[in-house]
């Protein structure tokens, strides 16, 4: 598999918690970031709950002044700068070439919106110029190669919810197939109308949980007839959107011995497919081991998917417990893989596996409820949507 | 690591709707440059563009998808793949602004299209069509993303995750992106002049390349005749401004060098260069200087053409379609010309095969590309021989 891939920094953006300690706080004490969708107004979408992330400035973040970046843009910036301070990795350093991967669903959505509503006010003569850039779906990327000087190997993702684990995949193999010694990897979305008017076109939200079809009213479950995000839940009818950002320093891990940092974490295999079984078994492959000793997955209210991947789970590795991220905050799309990473990471550390944050009626797997106090060693980390679809599965292990 | 070759191409862009007509135009020196119609001209500054007439299938579906349903079907039939194969094929995508129509009537509160307003949708759409059972993949390099989307499905088969893939970029000119694209004041009002010194900027254009990538080994297998050996690629950001290039040529170069390390191939093995090439002041000067940087003074021999004279910038379809020429160079043993340059930039001297294509044996050949954001894709074909 050529270079050990290890993981020296992280961090994170989350509703229920900014930064890795407030993060990591928030699923010991199983809080939920979904709440009253508050950011505007969404009643004729029919939405009225959301993971969304309140109290963020970005400018506690930024190393030089900017002068205009969108809410995808400013939290990638976050926890870029986040990963990047504990891995104490030095950036700039343009001798080593070092890389930068990224994904988002939605990208810049929120400045194309703005963009667009600019041009049905004024006329495209008066398009502004300084805004077209931020558009685009590497926008994101390009700010922050040149915040921090990433020239070497760059990538930005695009799919669904796997986006972000695509963006890592990348990152792994440029570093283990001796592209670069090191890359900032991870990926962003930002909530927002237009995201939200997509994910609900295309079905993918809770249009409400029926009264009674839940034993208790729970966080991210508001009944009677609220819209509710039950991962692998048996009366999930869909997700709730969240957003986020979540980016890891990855090295090899003979440049982390040679400059002395510290590894948190180790990525031991990849894996990437057409459906989670696949994404599973190739990871498994990957990291030439049998099982993990626990799931983190992908599983977001979605029933088509959710089925998919607790059938592929069982089928692969048995009864293993299985954490529910989204339960907590949410469906967060390009985030939510790397997201979900630095929550395995954090499990493996505190050896504590976070619960899904509700009671409800589940498919018979070895969902984790509450926090659970369990030494683990290695962990399956599981993105994706669709069968066909995009799906990858990460390893990690201490 | 698996080797990977290519077993079918499509092609839809301003010369036409296929390969056979991409090529034919290029070698014949064709502008397929025309006033803009697509959208209402007399809204926009820069009235000229290079647009796709006749991709009407199927109706009501957003322009992006209609192109690459149509690439793909070629590519596809080039292959020999049957409906069972099919199962096995990953999707693999890049896009500037994916089918940016149908997400401009999702923000006016239009329905219509809405699956496939975001990237992501464009690539669920066109697989479902086809009813490709492998991954699917979506990225974005801007200008750079049909390179990017090649290098890194051939990753997916090099590594073992995927057996073949359909890969390539597209993009499709409307309203925002013209706009968009109108604001920067980086287009010409007359015609793409790469490397000349009257070049005046780019002229954007529309369009989809596919390619059909393989596991030698798998395609062997199933008898499928490889067009050409894809043999690394390198990605790279400039990590200097969004919308200017670098100073010194410096991430192209990056890029090409990532390219031809990741390949195993030595600088001297180069014997062709399909340019990024847009005819912007900046980027021709630049791309010069990225090129003799990596191949020192031998770039002087090395055969370079910008067919975007001909094609316009087709955003992200631009270096998918470049990289189905450069594989046809190879094939053929003919370099497309660099119309448009009578004469050239003082800061461009090298051979960019002026006015008329080219008889040339090319064994191995770069395709360039860059974009927004200051990102660069390199790839690397060779010949494929057995």
């Amino acid at each position: 598999m050529g270079q050990g891939v290890v993981i020296t920094g992280c961090g994170v953006l989350a509703s229920n918690g900014i930064g890795r300690e407030a993060f990591a706080a928030a699923l010991a004490a199983g809080k939920s970031g979904i709440g009253d969708l508050v950011s505007f107004d969404a009643s004729a979408l029919g939405r009225e709950k959301a993971a969304e992330i309140h109290g963020f400035d970005v400018a506690a973040y930024l190393r030089s002044p900017k002068n205009y970046l969108d809410r995808n843009s400013a939290l990638a910036f976050a926890a870029a700068e986040m990963a990047l301070r504990e891995s104490a990795l030095a950036v700039p350093d343009l001798a080593r070439e070092y890389g930068l991967s990224v994904g988002s669903m939605g990208g810049n959505f929120a400045s194309l919106a703005l963009f667009h509503a600019k041009l049905a006010e004024k006329g495209p003569r008066f398009a502004p110029p300084f805004l077209f850039p931020h558009t685009y779906y590497n926008a994101t990327a390009g700010l922050l190669s040149i915040e921090y000087g990433l020239s070497g190997p760059h990538g930005q993702f695009c799919s669904g919810p796997a986006a972000g684990m695509e963006a890592l995949a990348y990152a792994v193999d440029c570093i283990r197939w001796g592209r670069t010694d090191a890359m900032i990897a991870g990926g962003v979305e930002a909530f927002g109308e237009s995201l939200l008017s997509y994910c609900a076109s295309k079905g993918w939200l809770s249009p409400g949980i029926s009264l009674g079809a839940c034993g208790t009213a729970a966080p991210g479950c508001a009944f009677p007839g609220g819209e509710g995000c039950l991962p692998f839940g048996l009366v999930a009818n869909g997700t709730i959107l969240g957003e986020g950002g979540a980016f890891l320093c990855l090295e090899s891990a003979d440049g982390v011995r040679v400059r002395k940092g510290k590894a948190r974490g180790r990525i031991r295999g990849i894996g990437m497919g057409a459906c989670a079984e696949e994404a599973i078994s190739g990871a498994l492959r990957d990291a030439e081991v049998l099982k993990t000793e626990a799931v983190f997955a992908s599983a977001s209210g979605r029933p088509d998917d959710d089925r998919e991947e607790a059938a592929a789970i069982t089928k692969i590795l048995g009864n293993r417990p299985i954490v529910a991220l989204k339960g907590l905050v949410g469906e967060t799309l390009g985030a939510s893989g790397p997201m979900n990473l630095i929550a395995a990471l954090t499990a493996l550390e505190s050896d504590m596996l976070p619960g899904s944050g509700a009671e409800y009626e589940a498919f018979p797997v070895n969902l984790v409820r509450a926090p659970l106090s369990k030494t683990v060693n290695s962990i399956l980390v599981n993105a994706g949507s669709g069968k066909p679809g995009a799906w990858v599965s990460v390893v990690v292990t201490r | 690591m698996n080797q990977v070759v290519v077993t079918g191409m499509g092609a839809v862009s301003c010369l036409g709707n296929d390969v056979p007509a991409l090529w034919d135009g290029l070698i014949a020196g064709r502008c397929g440059i025309a006033p803009l119609t697509r959208i209402k001209a007399d809204d926009y500054r820069n009235k000229l563009a290079g647009q796709v007439a006749g991709v009407d299938e199927p109706p009501g579906n957003d322009a992006s998808v209609r192109f690459l349903l149509r690439a793909a079907a070629e590519a596809l039939d080039q292959g020999g793949i049957d409906e069972g194969a099919r199962r096995k094929i990953a999707l693999v995508l890049g896009t500037n602004f994916g089918a940016m129509a149908a997400t401009e009537r999702l923000l006016s509160g239009k329905a219509d299209n809405a699956d496939v307003a975001l990237a992501e949708g464009v690539t669920g759409c066109v697989a479902g069509r086809l009813r490709l059972g492998g991954a699917q993949m979506t990225l974005s390099l801007s200008c750079a993303s049909g390179n990017a989307a090649i290098g890194r499905a051939a990753d997916l088969i090099r590594s073992g995750r995927a057996q073949m893939a359909l890969a390539g970029g597209y993009d499709a000119i409307s309203d925002v992106v013209w706009a968009g694209l109108c604001s920067l004041r980086a287009m010409s009002a007359t015609a793409v002049r790469p490397f000349d010194k009257r070049r005046d900027g780019t002229i954007f254009s529309e369009g989809a390349g596919l390619m059909l990538l393989e596991n030698r080994d798998h395609a062997l297998a199933r008898g499928a005749l490889p067009l050409a050996r894809f043999l690394g690629y390198g990605t790279s950001s400039n990590a200097f401004h969004m919308t200017h290039p670098d100073e010194d040529g410096a991430g192209m170069a990056r890029a090409m060098r990532g390219a031809l390390q990741d390949a195993g191939v030595a600088p001297e093995a180069v014997e062709h260069i399909n340019a990024h090439a847009t005819g912007t002041p900046p980027n021709d000067r630049l791309e010069t200087m990225a090129i003799k940087s990596v191949f020192g003074e031998r770039a002087r021999s090395i055969p370079i053409n910008g067919i975007k004279s001909m094609l316009g910038h087709a955003m992200g379809a631009a270096s998918a379609l470049e990289a189905i020429a450069t594989v046809m160079t190879i094939r053929e043993g003919v370099i497309p010309p660099t119309i448009g340059l009578e004469e050239s930039a003082p800061e461009c001297d090298l051979d960019y095969v002026p006015r008329a294509a080219r008889k040339a044996r090319v064994g191995v050949a770069l395709n360039n590309s860059a974009g927004f954001g200051g990102c660069n894709a390199s790839v690397l074909f060779g010949r494929w021989e057995i």
